[in-house]
């Protein structure tokens, strides 16, 4: 058997930029937050869980209504976006209290967070995995060499590529970007010169919840809503926002793209080391350059 | 500060008095409670130490408390080793060597970083024990099949629970009181008093020739030391160990604890200990959703009173002084 | 058997004098231990809890063991007709199975098997108390909330009946998340605080490696619905006395090698996709050891081993697909089955690959139909909800599971309707002998004694403790009438061809597959 034939390697590389769209929303949406309230919010990960959840019942009820499938993925963007009530509600309610305290707390802080959103899940829907009636082949598939995919792959693809964009556009030329960036650089300052931080904080920690509900969102056609899936997305996260540099967009975005193929190939070539590599970069990358790959220095 | 120190004391004893007392007075599971709280006593002291005291937030203890666990459960198993002064030395030299690396490649950060970079060292190793299936037993983990030694007496004949409820449990409470005594004096000593130096003003105590990354690695090893004794006490009440115990929730458990008795006050933990036990034990027989409640004490804690209950009792205490 | 070997009902016979010595060894203890400084107040605390453990009057005792062997050999040779007329099924094929069960079933209806017994003498007022332990949350928590469910439903069933003996039942729920240390506590806390006659459920084989040690040393009664105390392929507690044990872990994919050889009879390449944890690498071992047997020339040609704890499967899925291998093995049970058939159908993967997923019945009312394809290998373990045999406690229970929870029931509701129902059926064969209220002990020694109508017809424990069962396997198939996929063909394998004999090795017993 030959080991890598061009169609494996296709699959592999499909693969692999897949799950780093999900694992780049995910990290964008730590990263904007660290970049500028300087915490590590644990909570994204329930952000995603919360997003597939809602994502699911959001659809189904769609779908019952009548709605045609085609504006599935419409619906899940939707389904994203709606939460972005969340944002403000927590940072208000509890990020406020936990500013001017040790990081400690403030990570053990959005911990808390974390913990009674899983159970909030469990409450409200129940441990059975729960599915959308939404297919993903409702878009079709897409042929290539000997091999196929959904082409609702490529959508998401697109999606997180066309987030990232987005996100860029915001941070670099618009007002609200503009100040985020001060306030990110120097808080004192930019109060001086009249930016309401209290205003900023509330929008970049939207922006971080609607990027992680979002992804949750968009992942479910491919899987189930379970129990958990918000813990597993935040290791692979801290893992991606390590290896990028805590804050750093850019850096996000490349950490994905290789955290997500290297796990693909690393799973084909040696799968018994697939739990390792992950922890094993991290620890690498942060003897070797703790600043991560973009990362601002300490 | 003699005050404090004489306060202290008489509280100590007390306590002391009242743990003693508690396999006669208290209901057999709660015995059990107790014993396992006690047995958490060093890890939450160590942990405190490099936290506390060091103002180093390690999210990976999991890993000295797991090691001390498995060097017990591997001595036991593979080198029939039985005396427990034994396997709790070696234990003790396991983490001081394991910590010493780790330490070393750790205390070059601080902060968040440090934090992270001790949280994957926690899940390296419990990858690794997951993995090694041949010495670790993988995800079934090890058992150990037969009480130790204590103090060279032989109490193989007592039924589980009798050996747990008497000679075992005034063992654990006799070293626990040791090791509670001994991290008393490295706090207050000269070198307890660096590290507080170095946690409130790193520059200032390099300049005051204090090498800070040194004192960091001491208290790390210290740190680690501890917890895997508590690991190798609490091996023999589990008499099963599995990596579980190396994950991040355990360690995030080990802060919790911490953080609910605080940090703040050397005996802070000790209190987290057995209020954590407790409330764990209420909660989870109460109802099934007990991370909500988990996650709301942690949230409240952090707001409102980040020195954790020793810091409400003496803030009580004061008001009613004052009043 | 080797020489010089007790037989198990030996060692019961002569267990007094070895208890009396116990106990008088335990007394000398207490000195030794006052010698040490905690004195005479030890003394009285280890005679309270001693005598609290060792409540046992032995006279009375003495006599029950002794009356109880004789109706036991009747017991045992109904259990043994039982066995038979499914031995000589043993030829697989389905429609054999189904008639020659079919037909002492119908005669009795569920009123008949849901009885209440009338006491003769009287017994404790108290209500009896049983501690269920099982998966609250997490990927698990799928089967062991079933199996709580059917705990409940037992539970109302036979209250309304009149109990046990005139005993009510309750039902005290823990949790078996969390490290070992913790489900140990509970354990210990039903044990000695709420004092329960009996804990039964658990599910993973961790806690069931925990779990059988600690009930022999407290001396309660453990029945696990999935947990085995297996370590790797090998038994660890032989010759437990309070401990009741699951069917072996690798069975499932005994079963589904046996039907992988008679479905996909033509492949030649097998990849696996087990969780990394003892029961997914016994279920790899196994099946490749039993298909090895009737198919040699059959590969395997890649190992998958995700994390237990993990959600998403999408590298390993592309892996699958890349790998090309002409069947995917998997002993993904709970969540992950729904998961992974999810994801693998979304990129094709059963399009090139067969599959035998040997446990993906465990939630299969979330194997919905436009997700998972026909003709997939799943198996269900000891119940299929739908099997075609007609038995009407299968049918009671189905309905009322529906009307109560809103979705179909799966296997662990058998093993958990089997414990309870095995436990009752014990204490009542004691109660019967000895004339008044049976200790732990007596009760223990019932249950390989008894053989009781579940969910999946008759079952009963095997002399070493572990369960017996026949297991559901077929190919999936879609059903106007059901939104998830069906088994048709659906086959039932015995008990005999899912595991070892008591006391023989895995690869030994493989070797005498013809």
């Amino acid at each position: 058997m030959a080991l890598l034939e061009p169609s494996t390697i296709t699959i592999l590389v499909l693969t692999g930029i897949f799950s780093s769209s999900i694992i780049f929303l995910i990290s964008a949406g730590l990263q904007i937050v660290f970049g500028i309230q300087r915490i590590l919010n644990l909570t994204v990960g329930s952000f995603y869980a919360i997003g597939a959840y809602v994502g699911i019942t959001f659809i189904n009820f769609f779908l019952k209504m009548g709605f045609s499938v085609v504006y599935g993925l419409l619906f899940l963007i939707l389904a994203g976006l709606s939460l972005s009530f969340l944002g403000p509600t927590i940072e208000r309610g509890v990020l406020n209290f936990v500013y001017k305290k040790e990081e400690a707390f403030q990570l053990l802080a959005t911990f808390g967070l974390v913990l009674i959103f899983e159970d909030m899940i469990k409450l409200i829907w129940g441990s059975y995995p729960q599915i959308s009636d939404f297919g993903i082949l409702t878009y079709g598939e897409f042929r290539f060499l000997d091999t196929s995919f959904p082409v609702y792959y490529f959508l998401v693809i697109i999606s997180a590529f066309l987030i990232a964009f987005l996100l860029e556009f915001f941070i670099k030329k618009t007002r609200q970007g503009k100040k985020m960036r001060s306030v990110a650089d120097d808080i004192e300052m930019s109060e001086g010169l009249g930016v309401k931080v209290r205003n900023i904080y509330i929008l970049s920690f939207t922006i971080g919840t609607v990027l992680g509900t979002l992804a949750g969102a968009l992942i479910i056609p491919v899987t189930a809503a379970v129990l958990g899936m918000g813990i597993e997305a935040i290791v692979l996260a801290f893992a991606v926002v390590v290896i990028a540099g805590l804050g750093s967009m850019r850096g996000a975005l490349l950490a994905s793209l290789i955290v997500g193929l290297l796990q693909a190939f690393i799973t084909f070539i040696f799968p018994e080391l697939t739990t390792f590599v992950i922890y094993l970069i991290v620890i690498a990358v942060l003897l070797i350059k703790p600043t991560g790959l973009m990362g601002k220095e300490i | 500060m003699k005050k404090i120190l004489s306060g202290n004391l008489f509280f100590t004893l007390i306590l002391i008095a009242l743990l003693a007392l508690v396999p006669y007075i208290a209901p057999p599971f709660y015995v059990y409670l107790t014993l396992t709280s006690l047995a958490y006593i060093p890890v939450v002291i160590g942990f405190n130490i490099l936290f506390g005291y060091t103002g180093l937030l390690s999210f990976g203890h999991g890993l000295f408390l797991a090691l001390g666990m498995y060097t017990t459960a591997f001595l036991m198993r593979n080198y029939t080793m039985e005396n427990l002064e034994v396997l709790i030395l070696a234990s003790a030299l396991s983490a001081f060597i394991v910590g010493l690396g780790v330490g070393y490649i750790c205390v070059k950060y601080t902060r968040i970083y440090f934090a992270l970079l001790t949280l994957a060292f926690g899940m390296v190793f419990y990858t690794l024990l997951i993995k090694f299936t041949p010495i670790t037993g993988g995800d079934e983990g090890l058992r150990i099949t037969f009480k130790p030694l204590l103090l060279g007496l032989d109490f193989r004949y007592l039924p589980h629970l009798d050996f747990l409820f008497q000679p075992y449990y005034y063992y654990v409470l006799g070293i626990v009181i040791i090791l509670t005594v001994l991290a008393y004096i490295i706090v207050s000593s000269h070198f307890g008093l660096s590290l507080k130096a170095i946690k409130e003003n790193s520059e200032k105590a390099e300049a005051l020739g204090i090498n800070i990354k040194r004192f960091r690695l001491y208290s790390f090893v210290i740190s680690a030391i501890y917890t895997s004794i508590g690991g190798a006490l609490l091996a023999h009440i589990t008499s099963h160990v599995t990596p579980i115990f190396s994950y991040w929730t355990t360690s995030g458990e080990i802060v919790f604890m911490t953080l609910l008795g605080g940090f703040t006050n050397f005996f802070g933990p000790i209190i987290g200990v057995f209020v954590y036990t407790l409330l764990r034990d209420f909660i989870m027989s109460t109802i099934i959703y007990w991370r909500i409640l988990f996650g709301a004490a942690l949230l409240l804690i952090i707001i409102f009173v980040p020195g954790g209950i020793s810091e409400g009792l003496i803030r009580i205490y004061k008001h009613f002084k004052g009043a | 058997m080797e020489i010089g070997k007790p037989k198990p009902k030996k060692i019961s016979k002569e267990a007094f004098p070895e208890i009396l010595k116990e106990r008088m060894s335990r007394r000398e203890a207490l000195s030794t231990g006052a010698k040490i400084g905690i004195a005479a107040a030890i003394a009285a605390i280890v005679a309270g809890v001693g005598g609290y453990f060792g409540g046992v009057s032995t006279a009375p005792t003495r006599v029950a063991t002794q009356t109880i062997t004789q109706p036991a050999q009747t017991i045992t040779q109904e259990a043994q007709t039982i066995t038979q007329t499914v031995i000589k099924t043993e030829t697989l094929a389905a429609q054999t199975v189904t008639q020659t069960i079919t037909q002492p079933a119908q005669t009795i209806t569920v009123t008949q098997i849901i009885t209440g017994t009338p006491a003769k003498v009287p017994v404790p007022s108290e209500p009896l108390r049983f501690g269920v332990m099982g998966f609250q949350t997490g990927s698990f928590a799928p089967a062991s909330i079933a199996g709580m469910n059917a705990a409940r439903i037992w539970a109302d069933w036979v209250n309304q009946a009149g109990g046990i003996l005139g005993r009510k039942v309750e039902l005290i729920f823990e949790d078996e998340t969390g490290p070992v240390d913790v489900r140990k506590e509970r354990f210990t806390k039903l044990t000695v605080e709420k004092k329960v006659d009996a804990i039964i459920g658990t599910t993973a084989t961790s806690t069931g490696l925990a779990f059988g040690p600690l009930a022999e040393q407290l001396q309660q009664i453990w029945i696990s619905w999935d947990a085995t105390t297996q370590q790797g392929l090998e038994e660890t507690l032989p010759n437990p006395t309070y401990a009741f044990k699951s069917i072996n872990n690798e069975a499932e994919s005994v079963a589904g090698a046996v039907l992988t050889a008679r479905f996909f009879p033509d492949i030649r390449t097998v990849a696996g996709i087990n969780d990394d944890y003892s029961y997914g690498r016994n279920n790899l071992e196994a099946f490749m050891a039993i298909l090895k047997r009737f198919n040699p020339k059959v590969e395997l040609v890649k190992e998958l081993w995700p994390k237990p704890e993990g959600t998403d499967y999408t590298s390993e899925i592309a892996t699958l697909k890349a790998t090309k291998a002409d069947l995917i093995h998997s002993s993904f049970w709970s969540g992950h089955a729904t998961i992974f058939i999810r994801q693998a159908n979304a990129v094709g993967l059963f399009k090139d690959s067969k599959a035998a997923l040997v446990t993906a019945g465990g939630v299969l009312p979330t194997l919905k139909k436009d997700f998972t394809p026909e003709g997939l290998l799943i198996g269900c373990n000891s119940w299929y909800f739908l099997e075609p045999r007609g038995w009407p406690l299968r049918e009671a229970f189905v309905n009322e599971y529906v009307k109560r929870y809103n979705e179909f029931p799966v296997y662990e509701c058998d093993h958990a309707f089997f414990s309870f129902q095995a436990y009752k059926a014990a204490v009542e064969r004691a109660y019967e002998i000895k004339g008044s209220w049976p200790t732990k002990e007596e009760i223990a020694k019932q249950l390989t004694q008894v053989t009781v109508p579940s969910l999946s017809g008759y079952r009963s424990f095997r002399e070493d403790h572990v369960m017996l069962t026949s297991f559901w396997q077929g190919l999936s198939k879609h059903s106007p009438d059901y939104d998830f996929i069906i088994l048709d063909p659906v086959i039932s394998v015995p008990p005999e061809k899912l595991q070892p004999p008591p006391g023989m090795k895995f690869h030994d017993w493989v070797k005498t597959w013809a």
